[in-house]
């Protein structure tokens, strides 16, 4: 009787277990077989000078404001063993608008902008390795767009076990430019649904994002005295191991330094909203 | 009979005529461009790496299509003589090609004798180097430099470009240059300057030469387009 009362809340505890296993959900980016995928990248960015900074000015600051949208085309290359694979994103249209570039140079960027492919070897967590532009695109000149660092932006990092609703996790990303230099972008994730829409399992993430920001070359230096934060969410088909929907809100405060000249220019503030829907 | 002939000797005659040559690969880190292969097609984005060295005899005549751009940072040797200049032209006749960069350090440059047509924007930044006798024509940006004190442009000519020579940082120097019929002749971003006589820059149309920090100053503005367009690039 006494093996029987032991037995009994083991059992329940058991099938407990594996109910709350039952709610949890693997999410990991499909690597090895996925189909060829269309993608709208946009990106809004306005810069202006910080009012805090120049008082001067605080009626009607200077700024920028800059929109690109892209259609991407997303295809595997190869898949390895490790379970990681090579994709190539390719920009298939792009439209882009800057009230500080004239028509000839919009139309430059827009053109420069259909040229780029770059390629990049992603785990299945989403952790992306090597994201380097394609041997026939031109390497960005001075003030050239580099439609990569946006896409970076708003790639998610999965977690590397299975997990419920309400659940979070951290990860750091390592981004490398062009010139080896590396920066580090510290993500925050929660999953804050599971739902279906349409037949397809859907797991809604949230997403945050804070990073230093620091380019340099020989003769500027952009800056961010503290962290730039964003804030925004990704919505990833389960089954097909897919980004379906994306969008991320980026606030922070930046200077250039002009290293020559020892220019002084006012801090500014940056505000980008980035967004990525699946066309297919 | 007869007709089978001239039909192929038309054929013969236009695939002779209009035959071009594609842009070398680098091999064993040399790219030479001869006069006897000349007109060479470019397609696609060139990059000569550090180590890597572009010759081009006299009388070479390279297409650039769509949005083709020649990146040198390695060593550049374009040598053409005054009878038979070295000329960069765009292969479709209604779109400008991407224009020629350099970027080449402490390796000196040598360019003379050049034809450069119908551009977006050719470069010189960081560099060290010469063009003798380069002549710019109906480029956008026909040549922007940016910190490159080592970089000298003698003898040549900017003519019906949008903007002939404009300065992004730095100082730019340049001896017996004509500039005319452009838009704007030179263009001083905020903070550079130049060196060169300014009377060989007239005849221009909107304005012989434009600096930006007195456009600024004139706004009230204190941030050029220059930075802005970094921090969008950068960010």
């Amino acid at each position: 009787m006494n093996r029987f009362a032991f037995l009994i809340p083991f059992t329940f505890f058991s099938f407990a277990f594996v109910a709350c296993d039952d709610h949890k959900v693997t999410l990991s980016f499909n690597t090895q077989n996925p189909a060829p995928e269309d993608y709208e990248l946009r990106s809004s960015l306005r810069v202006l000078v910080d009012s805090q900074a120049d008082s001067s000015n605080a009626q009607n600051p200077e700024s920028m404001n800059a929109d690109i949208r892209v259609r991407l085309h997303s295809e595997l290359l190869s898949a390895y063993d490790d379970g990681s694979g090579r994709f190539l994103l390719r920009v298939d249209s792009a439209n882009y608008t800057s009230d500080t570039r004239s028509v000839e140079e919009s139309d430059h960027i827009e053109r420069y902008l259909k040229t780029q492919a770059f390629q990049f070897k992603m785990a299945e967590n989403g952790d992306m390795k090597s994201v380097s532009f394609d041997d026939f695109v031109a390497l960005p000149d001075i003030g050239d767009v580099d439609i990569r660092k946006v896409f970076l932006k708003i790639q998610p990092v999965l977690p590397s076990s299975p997990i419920a609703v309400g659940e979070s996790w951290e990860r750091q990303q390592v981004i490398s430019d062009d010139n080896g230099k590396q920066s580090i972008a510290y993500k925050w994730f929660k999953l804050e649904e599971i739902f279906m829409r349409g037949g397809v399992q859907l797991a809604k993430v949230q997403m945050n994002v804070r990073y230093k920001q620091r380019s340099e070359d020989d003769s500027q230096l952009l800056e961010s005295s503290d962290f730039v934060l964003g804030s925004g969410s990704v919505i990833f088909d389960v089954k097909e191991g897919k980004i379906v929907e994306g969008e991320l809100s980026i606030d922070g405060k930046v200077r250039l330094i002009e290293k020559q000249s020892g220019d002084t220019i006012p801090d500014l503030r940056v505000h980008q909203k980035i967004s990525l829907r699946s066309s297919r | 009979m007869k007709r089978s002939f001239w039909i192929l000797f038309l054929l013969f005659f236009f695939g002779v005529s209009f035959a071009v040559t594609p842009f070398p690969s680098i091999k064993h880190h040399k790219v030479l461009l001869r006069a006897s292969a000349s007109p060479y097609l470019l397609e696609s984005s060139f990059i000569l790496a550090e180590d890597d060295t572009l010759k081009i005899e006299p009388g070479v005549e390279v297409f650039f299509s769509g949005y083709a751009k020649l990146f040198c940072r390695g060593t550049v040797d374009i040598e053409g003589s005054v009878k038979k200049p070295v000329a960069f032209r765009n292969a479709d006749s209604g779109e400008s090609w991407n224009g020629i960069y350099l970027s080449t350090g402490d390796r000196f440059f040598i360019v003379k004798n050049l034809i450069v047509e119908n551009a977006f924007r050719n470069t010189v930044v960081r560099s060290s180097g010469i063009f003798d006798n380069v002549k710019f024509v109906n480029n956008y940006y026909g040549l922007w430099v940016e910190n490159s004190p080592k970089f000298d442009l003698v003898g040549g000519e900017f003519s019906r470009n949008r903007f002939a020579l404009s300065v992004g940082a730095g100082t730019v120097r340049f001896r017996k240059i004509k500039f005319h019929d452009n838009v704007f002749g030179l263009y001083l971003s905020k903070g550079s300057t130049f060196d060169g006589d300014s009377l060989s820059v007239k005849g221009n149309l909107e304005a012989d030469i434009r600096r930006e920090s007195d456009e600024l100053a004139g706004q009230g503005r204190r941030v050029s387009r220059s930075v802005w367009q970094r921090i969008e690039a950068g960010f």
